[in-house]
């Protein structure tokens, strides 16, 4: 989700969790949708009536909004016409949030934020309902003196669970790293359960998919491990909310994968099973969310990335090069081919040669500046982007640095194991495209090896002509 | 039968009877108007000046308006009284008051707007009178927009003080009865068989990184980015550490030094007007909530003296067809500020060259009222114009 989208759901939270009834709830939720989207229609939608609407007056006719199906995609409304229509789930059957807007389709974020809206403003609803059920309950039976207390910790629990998840809200809009997101969602699901309850967040294994894993937990010195990782085994098996006892476990997806569970314990006690539920429903949500954000990162970053080595790839390289070429600030480019690596996949097996290339990456990124980037282009060839350059003698240094320190022996599987690496200099110059760079630089390198492998050679144009001449 | 017709007149008469009366009789001519739309100065603010008008229309007519900030029309500013009024075949008004304190704001934009179901006709819009020191503005325009619904333009301004923030005043009469309201909401349904045009226009744009609004209460700002917001608010502008000593100097200061809230498309602007150096506070009069991202907003000298004469145009195009007879124009009280004298002057000669021979007269503003596509309707720093024919 983009910052202002996400912002945008920050605001509703706090909106939301000043909602005294279930119909202010509704009107809230209905004004701070249509308006955040710049729609002109909106309703909260209670199976064949509407909790609240804006758009067509006091008391349109409910069946305008309520015909209108998840999935459609325009409506005509009386008076307006023809308008993009997006339409949310609540959680209780029937229950539906509606926007809808005449100038253009609601976008991918705008679908995602009206979504996490629709799941608050169902968690306010249910919190509520239970509230309104709880006071007239007090009306029936006149326990005055503890359902007054009863009353009075369900309104705290509420306000607490609507303010915990606008604090996490709020982290992931600031864009914490996940692991601090995740710890903060078991954290916040933890203080809301009894003094020795816990909450975990359990996972595939990363490498074996078929382990479980405990990614994040809070609390727990009651409840086993053992027994966590079952209750979410048996959630994710399910695909849906399980209780078992003190355990209670619900799916977290990665997109629409399911990719673990979240778990909660308590003893009971003074914390209702309903209430355990919705402390459940909310944080799994969290956690999905967060989760499915941090995966598109991650999507990202694999796309741009060589997986052995964690450089940057060829494409992303280029990228920053014509980037860089753009501005016309003085850049070197370093083309690097290593000498002997074929020797060492052949003696000691592929194992050791991806080894000895994650040593080299490991060298090449410690020897460049931060400034620079390193990339793998596959195989045993590398470049380096030297940005800024001032002169090229600082371009030849930092060649030096990258040669001497390559040269060190590497420790692979108890040996000592040497390689070197050829490198070639190109500089920028008007006209230059990153691709015409990374050719000038391979030449150089191909000249290098060619006249002492080890060494650094700058790019020079007559070298295109030497290069055609063997084949003369 | 007798054509549509849309007169403005104005009187700087120091008496405020005299004047109401003055411009009043010039706005009419010899004609019986179905609806008198008066802007008078804090000073001409009087029940005499109420009564007066009403009665050079003959009384039993029907009549809102309001204080302001300062008035123009095509002869210039001024601070006096102006009537507008409107009359001929074909118009119709209602007309609806709510005093000060006795419901709340969306309550009260929900009752201004049931004038609606008293005007039949092809094209209506809802022109409202807000007060600009009531709380959240936006919660009587949400309030009448659940009752006007989308087909219903709603356009206005609130009411101003001279930027003095005292307290506003409005006028109205749902007939024989005049009466003088501190702080009100007024609204007036008006229904006409050819179309009305709104346009809105304001030339500021944001500067600068955004923070987080981290902790705030309704309208008052506690921290920006975890940091005093005081502290922050003075840094990020240049402003002296002991600006906010002084509760004018900071107003004159802060006024034309707003946030805007990260919105869809645009900013929604949050004037600030008050600071509490004890606790670093700073506030502006609509909320501002806590997660909000806002910016500094800064406005470039000729799209902020161009805004109303763009405003104008616009609203006058959107008659579509129809042949546009009159005017009215809501301004933010703190575009004068920003702009100082001189160069408002422009803005309003600028606005009088685009509209020539429309008629037209307006007030500076303490929050600008137009609903028109999307659900949202209040507006600061803006300059909104609606278009009669």
């Amino acid at each position: 989700m983009t910052a202002w989208s996400m912002l945008q759901l920050s605001e509703y939270f706090s909106a939301i969790t000043r909602a005294g009834d279930v119909a202010a709830a509704a009107r809230i939720a209905v004004q701070q949708a249509t308006e955040a989207t710049d729609a002109e229609l909106g309703a909260v939608i209670f199976g064949d009536s509407l909790g609240a609407s804006v758009g067509l007056g006091r008391s349109p006719d409910p069946a305008v909004f309520t015909g209108v199906r998840s999935g459609t995609e325009t409506s005509t409304f009386p008076g307006v016409g023809d308008a993009y229509v997006s339409v949310f789930a609540l959680g209780e059957a029937g229950e539906r949030l509606l926007v809808a807007r005449t100038d253009e389709a609601f976008g991918p974020d705008e679908r995602q934020m009206l979504q996490g809206m629709a799941k608050v403003l169902g968690l306010a609803l249910r919190s509520l309902r239970t509230l309104a059920a709880e006071q007239q309950l007090r009306h029936d039976r006149e326990r005055e003196a503890e359902s007054r207390l009863v009353l009075l910790q369900a309104l705290e629990r509420r306000e607490r669970l609507l303010e915990t998840l606008l604090r996490v809200q709020r982290a992931a809009g600031q864009g914490a790293p996940l692991g601090d997101l995740l710890d903060s969602i078991t954290a916040g699901a933890r203080r809301l359960l009894d003094d020795d309850g816990v909450a975990a967040l359990v996972m595939h294994d990363l490498t074996d998919p078929a382990q479980l894993t405990v990614a994040s937990v809070a609390g727990g010195s009651s409840t086993g491990r053992d027994a966590v990782l079952q209750a979410a085994r048996r959630a994710i098996t399910a695909g849906r909310t399980i209780a078992e006892g003190e355990l209670a476990a619900a799916p977290v997806h990665i997109g629409d994968r399911v990719a673990g569970a979240f778990v909660v314990a308590g003893n009971g006690g003074g914390v209702r099973d309903s209430e355990r539920r919705d402390v459940l429903a909310a944080f799994s949500e969290q956690a999905s969310l967060a989760l499915t954000g941090a995966h598109t990162q991650a999507a990202m970053h694999e796309a741009h990335h060589d997986p052995l080595t964690r450089l940057p790839n060829r494409a992303l390289f280029l990228q920053r090069v014509e980037q860089v070429l753009a501005e016309d600030t003085g850049a070197a480019l370093l083309y690097l081919d290593l000498d002997l690596f074929k020797q060492v996949n052949d003696t000691l097996g592929h194992a050791a040669g991806d080894e000895l290339l994650r040593g080299v990456a490991d060298r090449l990124s410690a020897s460049v500046r931060d400034t620079d980037m390193a990339a793998r282009f596959g195989g045993d060839e590398f470049a380096v982007l030297l940005e800024p350059i001032s002169s090229e003698l600082e371009a030849w240094e930092i060649a030096h640095r990258v040669i001497d320190a390559i040269s060190e022996p590497f420790d692979i599987a108890g040996r000592a194991v040497l390689t070197r690496a050829s490198v070639g200099i190109a500089y920028s110059g008007a006209g230059r495209t990153a691709e015409h760079l990374v050719e000038d630089a391979d030449l150089a390198m191909y000249r290098a090896k060619k006249t002492k492998p080890g060494t650094c050679r700058a790019f020079e144009p007559r070298m295109r002509t030497e290069l055609l001449r063997p084949a003369c | 039968m007798s054509e549509r017709w849309f007169g403005v007149g104005r009187s700087m008469l120091a008496d405020p009877a005299e004047a109401g009366a003055q411009a009043c009789r010039e706005a009419l001519g010899d004609r019986r108007a179905t609806l008198l739309i008066v802007f008078a100065s804090l000073e001409h603010s009087t029940p005499e000046m109420a009564a007066a008008v009403h009665a050079a229309a003959g009384g039993d007519v029907l009549m809102i308006g309001c204080s302001t900030s300062g008035e123009f029309t095509t002869d210039g500013r001024g601070a006096g009284v102006v009537v507008n009024a409107l009359g001929g075949d074909g118009f119709a008004a209602a007309v609806r008051a709510v005093p000060h304190d006795s419901m709340d704001l969306y309550a009260a934009g929900e009752t201004v707007a049931l004038a609606i179901d008293d005007v039949d006709a092809e094209h209506r819009v809802l022109l409202m009178l807000g007060d600009g020191r009531s709380g959240d503005q936006q919660e009587v325009v949400r309030g009448a927009y659940s009752v006007s619904g989308a087909q219903v333009p709603l356009i206005g301004g609130c009411a101003g003080d001279n930027v003095t923030q005292t307290g506003t005043f409005h006028f109205f009469s749902s007939g024989t009865e005049v009466q003088v309201l501190p702080n009100a909401v007024l609204g007036a349904a008006l229904g006409s068989p050819t179309p009305f045009g709104i346009g809105m226009a304001h030339g500021w744009h944001r500067v600068g990184e955004p923070m987080v609004v981290t902790r705030s209460e309704g309208g008052k700002i506690y921290e920006l980015d975890g940091e005093p917001a005081l502290d922050v608010y003075l840094r990020r502008t240049g402003g002296a550490a002991d600006l906010a000593a002084d509760p004018n100097t900071f107003l004159q200061f802060a006024s034309v030094r707003p946030l805007g809230l990260a919105r869809r498309n645009s900013e929604d602007v949050r004037i600030i007007f008050e600071a509490d150096p004890a606790e670093r506070s700073i506030s502006g009069l609509a909320d501002t909530p806590e997660g909000a991202m806002v910016w500094f907003m800064e406005g470039e000298p000729e799209s902020v003296i161009g805004a109303a004469a763009t405003a104008a145009r616009a609203a006058v195009d959107a008659v579509e067809g129809a042949e546009p007879i009159g005017l009215l124009v809501f301004d933010c009280c703190v575009r004068p500020l920003a702009l100082g004298n001189d160069r408002i002057d422009l803005a309003t000669e600028r606005l009088r060259d685009e509209m020539k021979p429309i008629p037209f007269s307006g007030f500076y503003t303490n929050g600008e009222i137009v609903r028109q596509g999307g659900a949202k309707g209040m507006h600061h720093l803006t300059v909104a114009a609606l278009a009669v024919s």
